[in-house]
């Protein structure tokens, strides 16, 4: 049978986060899959040793703008571990209310983008909606939707007004019902499962062999956590549960996420109400010389930083791991053998901040371009449409 | 790499990274290894010599060190032995073979380039 290549990227103007991957075809399934990166490298890591270490927090914030906590998070404590220093109580509660704030809008983010793959724009639509709230809160603890700024080596920059707080605590309160109602949505309807049930298996073994983290790890049975197996911040203070499935597919991954939103809105809440006071930060004056590590988990697994001090203000070696440049690997192993129809959620399902699933384009080996990306989507929705109609749903 | 092997597969550590670096005087490759159940950091320190840097790679024992290694290669100028491929990951297309911009000697070679916005 002829195979032909299906380039998906690199370049999309919605989102951020441009990669390349090419699909080889034989019909409809997915033969093999070639992912390349490399289009947005910014060189951080060589940007932030020219700063001094108070600047490279604000630099590596805008690695992401979705998860821009998570890299500050994992950044500050690998500068504590140099010193070594215990951040003040009350800063450790603020870090940990920003950081979860910041996983339940993200895999909100994440809903409202598979919702639409799949042509269910209506969860699109809520889960979006659904999100503006939580930015809301955290623009109401931190003064900022995105890019919060809170973190520097030794502390936070800035409090949480307590006055702040029965506002916020009343706005996630009123989030919940609505959760709820979509969870219930998600849950039980037959035609999602038929959608997503089976479909971009990663098998526990390959988890491990591909080093696969966050909710990629979590939805094959692999229960690491780095929240729960090595504690920082106010997470060993608070009771909140490791949310792990066993089913190895996108729908894993789905409810993955779906729950450990409400242990997110449980740790929000908890930490909220058992604020404790004094002072937020330690007024940290020179790293002596020295290497340290530090790790965050983020929305879509680990980050990992690792800065070595050289006695001068600046790092002399900053490195910064993201989840993705784990978690992208894995398609190698879930893609091949699905159908192009499939392949866009089982892309989306990692959560690579999805940039090229919308701009897809299947190609003949002449070159003769055979879908672009919205008909790529639209082979998507219209298998979910398929799937109703057999099962008699209009 | 019988070492990391050992770690990996029977001790069954989680691979964090590897962390490339250059030194001054050598290069260094640092491997983060983590085992939860006992809330142990290993980090193996991997001392190379500037001329001619080579070690043994580690993505036949686990597949997750694939993408460092090819990054390490393009970064630091690091050559792995016994793996398939090393081809670039992260720098672009036109970027000239044997400019490694993590070396401390590193020079800019395209004149023209607006990289460091003065921060």
């Amino acid at each position: 049978m002829q195979k032909s290549v299906i380039s998906i990227g690199p370049y999309h103007p919605l989102q951020e986060e441009p990669e390349l991957f090419m699909l080889t075809v034989e019909g409809e399934t997915v033969v093999d899959i070639e992912v390349s990166i490399g289009y947005n490298h910014r060189g951080i890591e060589k940007l932030s040793e020219r700063c001094n270490f108070d600047q490279s927090t604000f630099v590596i914030e805008r690695i992401c703008g979705i998860c821009s906590t998570s890299h500050p998070f994992a950044y500050t404590r690998a500068v504590e571990d140099i010193i070594p220093v215990e951040v003040p109580e009350r800063a450790r509660y603020i870090r940990t209310i920003i950081a979860e704030g910041e996983r339940i809008h993200s895999h909100l983010l994440w809903y409202g983008l598979a919702g639409h793959f799949l042509g269910y724009n209506t969860v699109y639509m809520w889960m979006w909606k659904l999100r503006e709230e939580i930015l809301d809160v955290m623009e109401i603890l931190s003064g900022n939707r995105n890019n919060y700024a809170m973190f520097k080596p030794g502390g936070v920059r800035r409090d949480i007004n307590s006055d702040d707080i029965p506002l916020a605590l009343k706005k996630i309160d009123a989030i919940i019902p609505t959760l709820d109602r979509l969870k219930k949505a998600i849950l039980d309807d037959p035609v999602l499962h038929a959608r997503l049930k089976g479909i971009g298996i990663l098998t526990k073994e390959e988890a491990v062999d591909y080093c696969a983290l966050g909710p990629t790890s979590r939805a094959s049975g692999v229960a690491r956590d780095v929240r729960k197996d090595a504690p920082y911040g106010a997470y060993d203070r608070v009771d909140w549960d490791m949310i792990v499935t066993e089913s190895c597919d996108v729908w894993g991954k789905a409810v993955v996420r779906l729950l450990e939103m409400y242990e997110s809105i449980k740790i929000v809440k908890t930490c909220l109400q058992n604020l404790p006071g004094g002072e937020i930060d330690l007024n940290i004056k020179s790293i002596p010389p020295g290497e340290g590590i530090g790790a965050h988990e983020a929305p879509r697994g680990e980050t990992f930083h690792y800065v070595r001090s050289d006695g001068t203000n600046r790092p002399a070696r900053h490195k910064v791991r993201a989840s993705t440049f784990m978690n992208l690997p894995t398609l190698k192993a879930t893609v091949p053998g699905s159908s192009i129809s499939d392949a866009t959620i089982i892309l989306a399902a990692i959560d690579p901040c999805y940039c090229c699933t919308e701009r897809m384009a299947v190609r003949s080996r002449e070159g003769k371009k055979l879908y672009g990306g919205q008909e790529l989507i639209r082979l998507s929705q219209e298998k979910t449409k398929k799937i109703k109609r057999e099962m008699g749903i209009k | 790499m019988p070492m990391a092997g050992y770690i990996f597969n029977d001790l069954e550590a989680r691979f964090h990274i590897a962390s490339g670096l250059d030194a001054r005087t050598h290069l260094e490759i640092l491997y983060h290894f983590s085992i939860e159940n006992i809330n142990l950091l290993i980090s193996l320190r991997v001392k190379l010599y500037k001329e001619n840097p080579k070690v043994s790679s580690l993505t036949p024992v686990f597949k997750g060190a694939d993408w460092i290694e090819r990054e390490i290669h393009e970064l630091l100028g690091i050559d792995f032995d016994g793996r398939p491929d090393l081809k670039r990951l992260l720098l672009a297309d036109e970027w000239p073979e044997g400019v490694y911009p993590l070396r401390q000697d590193y020079q800019e070679w395209d004149k023209n380039a607006i990289r460091d916005r003065g921060v």
